[in-house]
């Protein structure tokens, strides 16, 4: 590059960044919310795959209680043995409903954050 | 338990990834509106066109590799300002057909831009000092040469990837670069020691 050139190119590179760095208040605020408006596209695409999936689990365990309740005995069956009722009062049995919950919460603070 | 450490760890992951891209969009946000100034002359156009731009970046290129999102981001900045131009040239024809004059012709009103030189800006601002003289030169510019000018000279863009964000042949952007320093030479002259 000649001198004129590089003498060009500074002088025009120096002149530009003052130009950014003037650029008025009112001005930097809108585009910051053009910025955290674009984000917003980043933030979205990754939030719609939780409703979508609580959607899912619970059709699965709504459809599982079906299959269940179609295939229960009659209420004149034999009574549920002991380890049935131990089972049934087990709390592991439970730790999907908490999963649920959490999922319902953690939904609740991407909504809120 | 695991569901929610991968959920926790998907989630801190999600939001790094939203910081690095705001604070990519951060660092060039004000270039980009200067950039796009020069060629609308209007702020509030050159605020839609970034705008825009943003929007279109972060839905196509955000899982992009970092080191690519500059040149695309002035890439997806070039076309927008491409479409802006012949927007105007659209709306220019429509209204010059209602008027009742012929349409200009059929040329492809961002590949005539090169040749369209604005007139005289710095013999106009003759007693300006040098800095607005430039200013005023750079504005001057054609636009393909300007937008050369700015991302190899300004944005420090290699000419593989000024190339790529103009999508135009390296040759090309050779070309440009150097008849805009001709023309900037010509143009300031006078302000030459």
């Amino acid at each position: 590059m000649k001198e004129t050139e590089k003498r060009i190119a500074e002088q025009a590179r120096a002149l530009l960044e003052r130009k950014v760095e003037n650029i008025d208040a009112a001005t930097r605020s809108r585009l910051n919310r053009i910025r955290q408006q674009a984000l917003e596209h980043a933030r979205g695409r990754r939030r719609q795959w939780l409703p979508a999936g609580l959607v899912a689990a619970t059709a699965a365990l709504v459809l599982t209680l079906a299959v269940v309740l179609r295939t229960s005995p009659p209420p004149d069956a034999e009574p549920a043995p002991l380890e049935d009722l131990d089972l049934l009062a087990s709390s592991e049995s439970l730790d999907m409903l908490a999963d649920l919950e959490f999922y319902v919460w953690l939904e609740g603070e991407l909504e809120k954050g | 338990m695991t569901g929610a450490m991968t959920t926790d760890w998907e989630s801190e992951r999600d939001r790094d990834s939203i910081r690095r891209l705001d604070d990519f969009l951060r660092s060039v946000e004000r270039r980009a509106l200067t950039v796009a100034e020069f060629s609308t002359r209007d702020r509030e156009e050159a605020l839609d066109v970034v705008q825009d731009v943003m929007t279109a970046f972060v839905r196509r290129y955000r899982d992009k590799p970092a080191e690519q999102w500059r040149p695309l981001f002035y890439r997806a900045l070039d076309n927008r300002i491409k479409d802006w131009h012949r927007r105007r040239q659209a709306r220019f024809r429509w209204f010059g057909l209602k008027l009742g004059r012929r349409p200009e012709d059929t040329v492809d009103p961002v590949e005539a831009l090169p040749e369209q030189r604005r007139p005289d800006p710095v013999r106009a601002g003759h007693s300006a000092e040098s800095g607005q003289a430039l200013e005023r030169a750079i504005g001057a510019l054609p636009e393909r040469q300007r937008q050369a000018f700015l991302l190899r000279t300004w944005e420090g863009l290699s000419v593989a990837e000024t190339a790529a964000a103009m999508a135009v042949s390296e040759g090309s952007v050779k070309t440009h670069l150097s008849r805009a320093m001709g023309t900037l030479r010509e143009l300031l002259q006078e302000f030459e020691p």
